[in-house]
């Protein structure tokens, strides 16, 4: 099937009804998770989790997907509007995007925004259609050593991009290693770890600790502290569309923020975060007004929307192609499509084409939704923004339970859930990174599979790892990002950058 | 020496929970690299299935010690300071019922339990009027039931409510 053909199936696929109103409700549902200040991406999917378990493996990716990118811009409207990041990936709209808010432009910083995210999310799928079946092509001359040392370097990638302490990050995703490693061997099958209980032969719930380690954490972080209200614009929101002023200003910055968040968002480890710095910081820099960012510039919130919603598209490559996530929320996105059964991986386009293509057109429609539906709604995602905290909390927690304990129907999986809260929430409180831990767990599994066939096909020799280009590109390059944490000027560079 | 003056000790940057942190994570390290001997380590031409776990734990106790010694040379940052003026008690109070709840599900049911658990939730996060704390909660709780058992039908334990 070629590109054409595959699109066209793709269609097929993703206007059935059925998925179509997935989509719908993966975008809405997503759009007022990111909505909630302190929940991302990571907590829309994982609450979308229970709803997607009883429908098909098609119409399940496509609602986790809407979620995904939904999230990504529910996070941009509580930056506009409180100067809260939804998600950390929204920190930057604040810069200006809150400025322009107290200046009376709220309308035209969201529609931009939203325009914004339309352009790069439609651009970046377009890049997806065509890359992706290229690069799984080219990953079917993958073997063992190629994927280890790939796995490897998304790992460095992401201890070194941590906000906090790199030793931290690294025992993290030690620790998460070390986790995965619980339950039978992937090559002889003998139990380890697992002290005699069968439930955990398959290894630990992943899903539970994600939830315990995002969700729950934030909610125990956040009670802790006496909260105010928040201050959100009383005003109403007029002059929703922007200028042509605005349009043409923001034009070329959509522009370059799409190409930048696409193509890092490639690289296993970045993640959405750091292309809106590097978008932004692009912008400031060829501007002829940098004076004038964080005054609330218009293209200060164009170029770093872009970026992040590009960064989207962008990620779903490595996990199309290669079976790789590239960051959190694809992680999550792999534990999904495994609950359903299938291994996501250069063999995914030609033995389930319906959840490649379909998947991939439907955030075609799934952008057109989220422009049709986020700017004549905006006054709905404000009154979502004053839900009171003392029923926001509670609520927040009902629904983890739910979604946890959907899954296995096993109640201990609420107790681990529950009990990676608590490690979640001192983690936080110590500048620990639960990224890493989680990246680690979802890769432990394929990364020991992995090294261990290396060793077994290199008889013991480690060398040999060089002898393959492409496992020593991607060694070589996390050996240089490992060196690079020690050179005092990116040291201050990545200490800029908060976590995902 | 006057190095040595310059930087408080740990005890006085008060470094010492994270000191355990570090401590713990030193001690599961070597707590695995124990376990994995039980098992059959192999060597680098036919690695067994303690091989990946051994390397493992001796990464955790290596950068353990590598981040003790940090902190005891202040050349780790420590964030013990966010301790201060903090309502931790809700959180341990948070957490005790939603461990609770997970263990008496089974028995008690969802929709009791839920009922419950969103009632002392609810009262934990902001002293309200009872009334409206047990009409939200009986909302909340048949809500969800509603929504997740009925709609979405998804198993929920049904305990001593017989529906």
């Amino acid at each position: 099937m070629d590109i054409f053909q595959g699109l066209i199936y793709g269609f097929s696929v993703s206007l059935q009804l059925s998925n179509l109103f997935a989509c719908l409700l993966g975008v809405v549902l997503g759009t007022v998770v990111g909505d909630l200040p302190g929940l991302g991406p990571v907590a829309a999917i994982a609450l979308l989790l229970p709803i997607t378990l009883k429908m098909s493996t098609v119409a399940s990716i496509i609602m986790l997907a809407g979620g995904f990118y939904g999230a990504m811009y529910g996070g941009s409207i509580t930056s506009i509007l409180v100067n809260i990041p939804g998600e950390s990936a929204s920190v930057v709209t604040c810069l200006d995007g809150y400025p322009m808010a107290q200046k009376g432009r709220a309308g035209p910083a969201l529609a931009i925004s939203a325009i914004g995210s339309f352009v790069a999310g439609t651009l970046s799928i377009l890049g997806l259609t065509f890359l992706g079946p290229l690069l799984a092509k080219f990953a079917l001359k993958f073997g063992a050593p190629e994927f280890f040392s790939l796995i490897l370097f998304g790992l460095t990638m992401i201890a070194y991009l941590t906000s906090g302490s790199w030793i931290k990050a690294v025992l993290m995703a030690a620790l998460g290693l070390t986790l995965r490693t619980v339950g039978a061997d992937p090559i002889e099958g003998t139990p380890r770890f697992t002290y005699g209980f069968t439930s955990i032969m398959d290894g630990i719930e992943i899903t539970a600790i994600v939830i315990g380690l995002f969700a729950i954490s934030e909610v125990f972080f956040n009670i802790e502290r006496t909260l105010q209200n928040r201050e959100i614009l009383s005003a109403p929101i007029t002059g929703l569309w922007p200028t042509c002023r605005d349009l043409r200003v923001s034009a070329a910055p959509i522009g370059r923020g799409s190409l930048i968040g696409f193509f890092l968002g490639i690289i296993p480890g970045i993640g959405p975060v750091v292309p809106t710095f590097i978008s932004y910081g692009v912008e400031k820099r060829i501007s002829r007004h940098p004076e004038r960012f964080g005054t609330g510039m218009i293209e200060a919130v164009a170029a770093p929307e872009a970026a992040n919603n590009a960064a989207t598209g962008g990620s779903l490559i490595p996990l199309f192609s290669l079976g790789i996530p590239a960051n959190l929320v694809m992680a999550l996105l792999i534990s999904a499509l495994m609950l359903h059964g299938i291994q996501p991986g250069p063999l995914l386009m030609r033995d389930h084409p319906e959840v490649f293509w379909g998947v991939i057109t439907s955030m075609y429609t799934g952008n057109v939704f989220l422009l049709i539906l986020n700017l004549p709604l905006v006054g709905i995602w404000v009154k979502i923004l004053k839900i009171p905290y003392f029923l926001l909390f509670p609520l927040i927690i009902l629904l983890c339970v739910i979604g946890v304990y959907s899954v296995n129907s096993n109640p201990m999986d609420i107790v681990v859930m529950t009990l990676f809260g608590g490690i979640g929430y001192f983690m936080r409180k110590f500048g620990y990174e639960a990224a890493p831990m989680v990246l680690a767990l979802v890769l432990g599994g394929i990364l020991e599979l992995t090294f261990r066939q290396s060793l077994i096909f290199f008889r013991g020799d480690l060398t040999l790892f060089f002898s393959r280009p492409i496992a020593a590109i991607f060694l070589i390059a996390a050996f240089l990002v490992i060196l690079s944490a020690f050179l005092p000027g990116l040291k201050k560079i990545r200490s800029q950058v908060p976590g995902e | 020496m006057r190095g040595d003056q310059s930087k408080p000790s740990a005890a006085k940057r008060g470094i010492f929970p994270e000191f355990l942190g570090g401590l713990i994570l030193a001690l599961f390290g070597s707590l695995v690299i124990h376990e994995s001997r039980k098992l059959a380590l192999g060597d680098l031409r036919a690695p067994g299935p303690a091989f990946f776990p051994f390397l493992l734990g001796c990464l955790l106790t290596i950068v353990s010690l590598i981040l003790l010694v940090g902190l005891s040379l202040g050349k780790v940052e420590s964030k013990c300071g966010q301790w201060k003026g903090v309502h931790w008690q809700k959180v341990i109070l948070s957490f005790a019922s939603l461990l609770v709840y997970s263990l008496t599900l089974e028995s008690i049911g969802y929709i009791l339990g839920t009922f419950l658990l969103s009632g002392f939730l609810f009262f934990l996060m902001e002293k309200r009027g009872i009334l409206l704390l047990f009409g939200v909660s009986v909302l909340v709780s048949l809500g969800f039931y509603v929504l997740f058992k009925q709609i979405l039908f998804i198993q929920l334990p049904q305990g001593i409510i017989p529906f």
